[in-house]
Order: structure tokens, then C-alpha cells, then sequence
């Protein structure tokens, strides 16, 4: 049995495929103008890798934005749950998912079947988003990717005193009209974004066993700035990439709908046998 | 007065994008420069002095005094009195137009909105010192993304129910919000009305919390949108009135300048 979770974000979509219970295969892009356009140019691409086609599909459950509005997904499930269900899956003692992603900040908080029992959303303001980052690598003049490796060896952070980012960025641009060491100023930067992340943790509070998933979860020094910050360890998702969670997700859901609807008989589902009934 | 030394003044205001330099005379403002922040601002401000010095046909040692201020003062190389930015809009604003009650300062990162009395003494003000949304600064991301000058925002005047709806306050998600409706094929003139509304409403929401009186004066790069002066009237339901004896973003300089010379005169 074959089942897809695809999961559109603001910056990047992802496709998760499953086969007997474990991950076959997934892809990560970046989005397209349009939803359903990443969502079948990311889904394809994990298909073709995995030698597969559309036709091989039995479930897909769709997420993120404009997850209505994908075609060739059967149902579609808030990212808030799939993440909560994909964490969970990834490491069973989750019970806290902080997401940082492109555009927004969310803290999910799960019960031990990973059914969301609380939640907190930042989507208003860019701080503490993947976008806090972008700004200032492009202030810095380094690519995202090697932002983090910037703060090594820092040996006085500076302390950011904006929130905002657009302001925040011009002061660090005053600095490096100072001269501030760059590396300095990269550590003050996970700083601000591990303040301001734990702001919003604060809102639903930290229940042990806590992950941290999305883009940005790929940022060593922001991640261990704010394991400082909240004083507490990250549990390990395993293998499972950081970024897929959303999509890991709503293919497990995709999972346990199949096999419901087919229980029902409500559908026919292709690989498993048909029930007699009105079909 | 043969013989007697004109006493000229440097005013001199480093803000967030632009720095903004006049010479100021007896019959007023003698020369004027801006000039964009680009690179080290210490350059910038010396740049923008020596232009503005050569186009008064005078030289620095034959300033009187020099004065600064702004958010980037601290970078103006040379001795000088240092004045409040909010103090500078004051006396200039009250110097050009004495009926004016309330100034709504709109720059390239903070609005500034200060309530003033006859006198032209500062009564409060409050800034949005804690979020860049509505500033120069998004305006000109938004030109780039819309491929539309800025210069030309101020024409794209359209009702609010036939603009591109802008959810966002944020600067950075603005941006985004932007795309997407490009993406969606709406055309960038109601993309720009709308985002003309949007500033319109968010700097009203100042001017309320200060409690506006007329009249109302509004200064800064951003007053030269004519779209957002006329969005801001019609969420206010007041007049906003732009001074036209000098170019928006020279107040602070100018004010810059009066403070000098009131201290001068004050002995």
C-alpha cells in the first residue's frame, strides 16, 4: 500500500511517500508560484525517484497552503495536525513541536497519539521566522545555508535590541559600519531569533519531550541558542528530516483514512479487496 | 549692514536611508542636498555637506554653527550641536506653518506622530520604533517587486473596494503579499493603491492614539505619496496638510538649523 503526504509551505513544499510503514521516499523544492503547482512537481519528483506513478498511489492527503485546492489528493489535513502526527511518529516521547518555517512560527503541543492538544501561531510578524534570517544573511552577505557556520567561535555576542526585522537589520548594519566582528553579530542574531521563539513557547508552555521541526530546525546555531534559551534538550527525530514532518504527517493520515474508508466500505481503495455492498 | 558677516547655519539630518543637509541664512534655507545612505555614513554625511556647502558658495569654516541630528548622528565627523529629532520637527514644522497642532512624520523606517502647541513646544508624541510596517523603506521594496518608482506610488489612486486588499502589516510579509497577487495576475496599480490604503490606515492608527488637532502636517519622504496623504484623510476624516515652501524630507534638517541658531541668539 502506497500512501503520499504533500505538504506546501511558503518557501519550500515537501512529499512524503510510505510504503508498510516506513518512509520510501521524499523530496524537498522550493515553491512555485502557485500551490498546485509545487505540490505536483514535488509529488512527482518522489514518485519518478522512487520509480512510481500517480496511478501507484492508493491515499494522499494534502497540507500547507492551498491544500484544497490539490487534485490529485484525496482529502487535505491542517499542517498543525500532520505536524503533531509526524513528530510523534518520528520519536513517541514528543509531546512539544516547535515549527519554524519560512513564514511562520508554531508551537504544537501533543497528546501520546500525537492528536494536537494545544497550540500557538506567529504568521502576523516575520521575527522568529525563517525570514528573520534571510534578512540578515542578505545584510551579511552570505548565503542562508552558511549563516550558521558564521557564529563560530564568537567571543562577545552583541544583543540585538529590535524585535522587528527590518529594524533589527539596520542595526546590524550600524554595526558593521562599527565594525562589529561579523561573528559576533551572527551570535547576537541566533540570540534575538531564540528570544523571540521562546516568546511564543512561553504562550502554551513546554511539556518534556520537546522537537523541533521545519526549515530552520537545519540551523545548529539558532537551535542550540535556543535549547539555551528554554533550557531544555531537543529530542532526535531519528532520520527523519527536520523539513518533512508536515508531509510525514498527512501521509500517515493518509494511512489511517484509507484503512477506515475501507473498513466502511465507503470506497474502493485501490491494492486492498472489495467489500460487497452498494460499493 | 556693509561689511557685517552673513551668519549661516548647517543642519544636518542622518536618517534611516537618506541624509538630508541645508544651509541656513537670514532669508532662510540657502542650499539643500540629499543624498542616499549607501555604503559608510560617515562618507555619506561628508558627501552631502560638501555638496550642499558648494552649492551656498560657502565654505565650512564659514558656517556658523552646525547642528545634527537623526538616527544616524553620531556618525557626522565633524564638532557640532546635537538636537533632538522630535524637537528639530517641532520648531521647523512651527516655524513654516504656526497653526500646525499635530505632525505626523513619516520616514524610511519609523512614523513619528507629535502633538505640539501653539508655541511649537513638543506636548507627546509616540513612535513605531517596534515595527517597520508603513515606512519608505517597504515602499521601496514595494516598487521593486511591482516594478513601479516610488516616485509615481502617489498617482496610483483608487477607491479602497477597487484596490488589491493587503492583509499584512508586516514589512517583510507585505513583501510576500505582494508577489502573490502579482502571481494572481492583479494588476500592480491596485496593488499599489492597495498598499497606499494600507499605510493610509496603520499611520491613522497613530494619529488617533495621540489624539490628532488640526492642523495637521505631515512630513517626511513618505508625505510626498500623495495616495497615502489622501487614504489617511479619508480613514481621519481631517485634513492632512503637506507644507509646499520646502521639499518633506528637509524638516529635520531645517529644524536642525533653527535649534543652532536659537542657542546662538540665546547667547
Amino acid at each position: 500500500m502506497i500512501y503520499v503526504g504533500c505538504d506546501v509551505g511558503s518557501l519550500t513544499g515537501e512529499a512524503v511517500i510510505i510504503k508498510d510503514d516506513s518512509i520510501i521516499r521524499y523530496e524537498i523544492i522550493r515553491v512555485r508560484p502557485r500551490p498546485e503547482q509545487t505540490a505536483l512537481e514535488v509529488t512527482k519528483k518522489a514518485l519518478t525517484e522512487a520509480k512510481m506513478s500517480f496511478d501507484d498511489i492508493d491515499y494522499c492527503v494534502s497540507t500547507g497552503y492551498g491544500r484544497e485546492k490539490i487534485p490529485f489528493a484525496q482529502s487535505s489535513i491542517s499542517e498543525i495536525s500532520c505536524h503533531g502526527r509526524g513528530a510523534q511518529w518520528a520519536n513517541p516521547s514528543v509531546r512539544t513541536i516547535i515549527d519554524i518555517g519560512g513564514q511562520d512560527a508554531k508551537v504544537i503541543k501533543v497528546d501520546k497519539l500525537g492528536y494536537m492538544v494545544d497550540f500557538v501561531m506567529n504568521d502576523k510578524c516575520a521575527a522568529g521566522t525563517g525570514r528573520f534570517l534571510e534578512g540578515m544573511a542578505k545584510v551579511l552577505g552570505v548565503e542562508l545555508e552558511d549563516l550558521a557556520a558564521l557564529s563560530s567561535g564568537a567571543a562577545s555576542p552583541v544583543a540585538l535590541t529590535k524585535t522587528c526585522t527590518v529594524l533589527s537589520q539596520f542595526e546590524v548594519l550600524y554595526m558593521l559600519n562599527d565594525g562589529v566582528d561579523r561573528a559576533n553579530i551572527a551570535a547576537g542574531i541566533n540570540r534575538a531569533m531564540a528570544e523571540r521563539i521562546s516568546k511564543l513557547v512561553n504562550r502554551v508552555g513546554i511539556k518534556e519531550g520537546v522537537a523541533i521541526t521545519g526549515g530552520v530546525a537545519k540551523n545548529f546555531a539558532v537551535v542550540q541558542s535556543l535549547m539555551e534559551v528554554l533550557r531544555v534538550e531537543f529530542v532526535s527525530l531519528g532520520d527523519v528530516d527536520p523539513q518533512i514532518v508536515g508531509a510525514l504527517g498527512a501521509a500517515l493520515f493518509a494511512k489511517e483514512r484509507a484503512e477506515r474508508e475501507y473498513e466502511k466500505g465507503g470506497i474502493e481503495v485501490k491494492g486492498l479487496n472489495k467489500k460487497s455492498g452498494n460499493g | 549692514m556693509k561689511g557685517e558677516q552673513r551668519m549661516f547655519i548647517l543642519g544636518c539630518d542622518v536618517g534611516s536611508m537618506t541624509t538630508k543637509t541645508v544651509v541656513f541664512g537670514d532669508d532662510g534655507i540657502v542650499a539643500h542636498d540629499i543624498t542616499a545612505n549607501n555604503g559608510n555614513l560617515t562618507k555619506v554625511v561628508e558627501k552631502s555637506v560638501n555638496n550642499v556647502i558648494s552649492k551656498a558658495g560657502v565654505s565650512l569654516a564659514g558656517i556658523g554653527e552646525k547642528a545634527g541630528t537623526g538616527m544616524g548622528e553620531r556618525y557626522i565627523p565633524f564638532d557640532h550641536i546635537t538636537e533632538s529629532f522630535i524637537k528639530c520637527l517641532a520648531v521647523a514644522v512651527h516655524f513654516l506653518h504656526p497653526d500646525a497642532r499635530t505632525i505626523v512624520d513619516m520616514g524610511g523606517l519609523i512614523t513619528t506622530v507629535i502633538s505640539i502647541n501653539e508655541k511649537g513646544k513638543v506636548l507627546e508624541y509616540r513612535t513605531s520604533d517596534k515595527c517597520a510596517s508603513g515606512c519608505g523603506f517597504f515602499l521601496r521594496l514595494a516598487a521593486q517587486a511591482l516594478e513601479i518608482k516610488v516616485e509615481d506610488f502617489g498617482n496610483l489612486i483608487l477607491p479602497y473596494d477597487e484596490s488589491a486588499h493587503m492583509g499584512t502589516q508586516c514589512a517583510v510579509f507585505g513583501e510576500s503579499e505582494i508577489v502573490s497577487h502579482v502571481n494572481d495576475g492583479v494588476e500592480p496599480e491596485k496593488i499599489a493603491a492597495g498598499i497606499n490604503h494600507s499605510l493610509g490606515r496603520s499611520v491613522t492608527t497613530m494619529i488617533n492614539r495621540i489624539g490628532g488637532i488640526k492642523d495637521i502636517v505631515a512630513t517626511g519622504g513618505v508625505a510626498k505619496n500623495k495616495g497615502v496623504i489622501k487614504a489617511i484623510e479619508e480613514t481621519l476624516g481631517m485634513d492632512v496638510i503637506t507644507l509646499s515652501s520646502i521639499d518633506e524630507q528637509l524638516l529635520g534638517a531645517l529644524g536642525a538649523a533653527l535649534c543652532a541658531q536659537q542657542r546662538v541668539q540665546q547667547g
